[in-house]
């Protein structure tokens, strides 16, 4: 409720800086060359826009709370959408059992962003080419099961670089949930969390924490594609 | 003066404005229970679209009226975003069904793009094409006509020929209506098919209307296979001074077909 007050009062702010822009225009356009015949202009306009912010806040909808209802929980790779804990569906919060004790986020929970909102574009992008070159090397298909699919690493960067909370989706390639063979994750989520440092030290821009995922292609062990 | 100014001042109020969506276009053909969660969902740029209660908003659109697309595919989004296939399909495949003419394109580019399903993506093409009668427009970000994309996705599968054909025959039909990259796409066609000349053609075009890194690093490469030492050497030099400055094909979700790193230039640089 209180976001959706914060964004009506800028909306109307906005509303109420056009109507201001557009009546001094009138005013430089009019032919009037009096004073009191501009103030009097200046008037009536100024009741017009009353007038007409009154009306912008009758009409824009409000949210009535009792017809909001919670999503529903949801399974096999769809994200659980009634824990109100969450921030933001595909949020990662951290867990103990899993997780490094040890890695920190720079900023609060609350200010972390997706990858595409960094500053130098996809956030992989400038290590792109050595993660290629890392999993070309690394991963060996000679010892998987000859499985078929995409596989879906998701995860938190914080400003200095350093990655955790990683968590591991599979799908078939018509996009149904899916679980690989373990010979087959366990290597791409090892070699991805090998990598010691998401950005480079010319990324000085980028000092945000940040949601990063890399999603394998895999053709019968085999990594033909690595995204995005 | 005055009517300049003025003109400056309402393009500035328009460009400010935010318009409300039309939701009006249901009520026109009766039907009030999509225009009700048409007007709901207008709460929802209120939000980031990742907020939770940005979802909820969406399922309430849902709750609504279940076969109103717009809250299945800016669910669908959210998903895409996160690179979770699953979560995409879902609601993306709701999206197609209930407006299929709307949201084909879309579903055929991101398939393609996110999720590497290039004949997927050919399919979503072919079938937007069955159902209308005009031009089916531009991939979900508007970087490429859908035909120059159907065009890249062959290219991609190794089926050059056809990729030639597909991209050749949209720029020979779009004339001024050339992308960003099209010719970039187009010329690595060539390229593979060993046809460097006509390569290095394409590329020559593609300097007039967008000059990037991968541009010079492409027409160096066919340089290197026709055997001409001074022009690849320009050629591959100015790619690297291009990327150096961050001349390059660009975007911000993902790495485009085609885009080269420094490590592409300093290997053929040796």
């Amino acid at each position: 409720m209180v976001k959706i007050l914060r964004n009506l009062f800028y909306r109307v702010l906005n509303t109420f800086w056009i109507l201001l822009l557009m009546n001094a225009s009138v005013l430089l356009l009019g032919t009037h060359h009096t004073v009191s015949s501009s103030f009097k202009q200046f008037k009536n306009m100024s009741i017009t826009m009353i007038a007409l912010i009154l009306f912008c806040l009758i009409s824009c909808t409000t949210q009535n709370e009792s017809n909001v209802q919670d999503g529903p929980v949801l399974q096999n790779g769809l994200s659980l959408q009634n824990d109100t804990s969450l921030r933001w569906l595909e949020d990662i919060p951290h867990n103990p059992e899993i997780d490094k004790t040890d890695f920190k986020l720079c900023y609060d929970e609350q200010k972390a962003i997706q990858y595409y909102r960094v500053n130098n574009s996809t956030g992989v992008k400038n290590i792109k080419s050595e993660i290629n070159a890392l999993f070309k090397s690394k991963y060996n298909s000679a010892v998987v099961k000859k499985e078929t699919g995409l596989v879906r690493i998701r995860f938190i960067v914080n400003c200095k670089g350093e990655a955790d909370r990683f968590r591991l989706l599979g799908s078939s390639l018509d996009y149904k949930a899916k679980t690989f063979d373990k010979s087959i994750t366990d290597q791409l989520l090892s070699i991805t969390k090998s990598v010691d440092r998401w950005k480079k030290d010319t990324d000085k821009d980028d000092d945000k924490d940040y949601y990063l995922y890399i999603l394998f292609k895999i053709i019968d062990g085999k990594i033909v594609k690595i995204l995005p | 003066m005055r009517l300049f100014i003025f003109s400056i001042v309402l393009l500035t109020a328009i460009c400010a404005a935010k318009a409300q969506p039309n939701c009006n276009v249901f009520l026109w053909k009766g039907d009030t229970l999509q225009y009700e969660a048409c007007k709901y969902s207008q709460i929802f740029r209120f939000y980031y679209q990742f907020d939770t209660e940005a979802i909820a908003v969406l399922d309430s659109c849902i709750a609504l009226c279940p076969y109103y697309a717009f809250p299945y595919y800016e669910k669908a989004v959210v998903y895409l975003k996160a690179g979770n296939p699953i979560g995409w399909d879902k609601y993306i495949n709701l999206a197609v069904k209930y407006d299929p003419i709307s949201y084909l394109g879309t579903r055929a580019s991101c398939r393609g793009k996110f999720f590497a399903d290039y004949e997927g993506a050919i399919s979503d093409i072919d079938s937007l094409d069955t159902l209308v009668d005009y031009d089916i427009g531009y991939i979900h970000d508007g970087m490429y006509h859908l035909n120059v994309y159907k065009g890249i996705c062959y290219k991609v599968l190794g089926n050059y020929t056809k990729a030639i054909e597909v991209i050749q025959s949209h720029i020979d039909a779009a004339e001024v209506d050339v992308g960003l990259y099209d010719y970039i796409h187009l010329g690595v066609a060539y390229q593979a098919i060993g046809e460097h000349k006509q390569a290095l053609e394409c590329f020559k075009k593609q300097e007039t209307i967008n000059d990037v890194a991968e541009n010079h690093y492409y027409a160096a490469l066919s340089y290197q296979e026709l055997e001409d030492a001074e022009n690849f050497s320009s050629s591959i030099t100015r790619a690297k001074e291009m990327l150096d400055k961050g001349q390059q094909m660009s975007n911000k979700y993902h790495i485009l077909e085609d885009e080269i790193f420094m490590t592409d230039v300093e290997a053929l640089m040796k």
